[in-house]
């Protein structure tokens, strides 16, 4: 059986996260964290999650594509790991993380808040399911 | 006891009055209320528990290489804690030994701490308490100490595991539920934890420090948090945030 294009697209996309879940949540060379991150799919819309303590509200960078979700965001204060393995001290001072979105949506319909240190964006389907009859 | 769970104990303690478990589970929040009422009572180490089952995982502090899983207390509080979320196949094993353990201590009651998933949860300010008893003990305990009874719903972890090898061995185990998130780390849920294990074993855990350090926490025990959650994957956790089929 042939596989649709969205259907290879999104094993892809599922493959690059598994790849990209046993990597370290932590970049010392450009002091980036990356967040912990929920992506709920439901029949219309997609809601992504990111827990984002030490960070402002108006210091949130978020863009959209139609499968991507871009965030950059500034700690208030660095996050300094002492003694840590065999690194000398590590100074982290923002989170960067980019989603690959598991279907194509509407940027312009993007809704995010922003609520006890955790993001929540709602993003709307491009291609929301045919409603049928039922007989 | 079983031999898959070998319970050391460095400074051996005759009988213990109550003891306190906190694993890596929903939102941390066992893990992080009962390191916070450690550290805070200033508990020394007195024991940890060796397995093959357990991830091949040594921690380091101070230059000194420690188990992940280890005993703190005396003979009036224990706590058990672990720095590395335990396996579904270790579940069982340390269940078992961890009850046979309290009952050969007399323990007078055993206490899992643990988060309870809400959905709204980044609406709640002040995450609610419930608890759950295995005898009519532990329920007039929750009574006293004001904490709700978790009326109908499903446990899914190392404290459910704890509630089944209590019930069968007449142990009295409370588990106290926190509302958290899913799967990121929860210092506000385990602050509302430590409030109820204060009432519940009359302690004077103060919350104040926790919540100050709470963006800190987040911060630093995010990878644990994702380890932890690709852990409970395996365990069927969603099951816990499913509708209860009223029939029973």
């Amino acid at each position: 059986m042939f596989k649709s294009f969205d259907d290879l697209e999104r094993e892809i996309d599922e493959t690059f996260e598994e790849l990209m879940s046993s990597r370290p949540m932590w970049d010392s060379s450009t002091g980036r964290l990356e967040p912990l991150t929920q992506v709920i799919e439901s029949l219309d819309k997609i809601v992504v999650t990111m827990d984002l303590p030490l960070v402002r509200k108006e210091d949130i960078h978020l863009t959209i594509e139609e499968k991507y979700l871009n965030l950059e965001a500034p700690l208030a204060r660095c996050v300094k790991y002492e003694r840590w393995g065999a690194h000398s001290d590590c100074e982290f001072s923002s989170f960067y993380k980019t989603v690959n979105l598991p279907t194509r949506v509407n940027p312009d319909e993007a809704k995010a808040k922003f609520l006890n240190g955790v993001l929540s964006v709602e993003l709307h389907k491009t291609v929301k399911g045919k409603k049928i009859n039922v007989e | 006891m079983s031999e898959e769970m070998r319970i050391i104990e460095t400074k051996p303690l005759d009988s213990v009055k109550h003891c306190l478990v906190g694993m890596p589970d929903t939102g941390l929040t066992g893990m992080i209320a009962v390191s916070q009422i450690v550290e805070s009572m200033k508990l020394p180490e007195i024991g940890h528990i060796e397995s093959d089952l357990l991830p091949p995982v040594m921690v380091i502090h101070d230059g000194e290489p420690k188990v992940p899983i280890r005993f703190f207390g005396d003979s009036n509080l224990t706590v058990l804690t672990s720095e590395t979320p335990i396996g579904t196949r270790a579940i069982a094993p340390l269940s078992r030994s961890l009850t046979a353990w309290a009952v050969k201590k007399k323990v007078e009651m055993l206490v899992s701490v643990s988060g309870i998933a809400v959905q709204n949860r980044m609406e709640i300010k002040i995450p609610q308490v419930f608890g759950v008893a295995t005898n009519e003990k532990g329920k007039n305990r929750l009574k006293e100490a004001e904490i709700q009874v978790l009326e109908e719903g499903f446990m899914v972890g190392p404290h459910a595991m704890i509630v089944r090898e209590s019930l069968s061995k007449g142990l009295t185990n409370l588990v106290i539920l926190a509302q958290s998130h899913s799967g990121y780390p929860d210092p506000g849920a385990a602050a509302s934890a430590i409030n109820a294990v204060n009432k519940l074993l009359n302690l004077e855990v103060d919350v104040k420090k926790l919540l100050e350090d709470a963006e800190g926490i987040r911060v630093k025990t995010r990878e644990l948090m994702q380890r932890t959650t690709k852990s409970l994957e395996g365990m069927a956790k969603t099951q816990e945030q499913e509708l209860p089929a009223m029939y029973g």
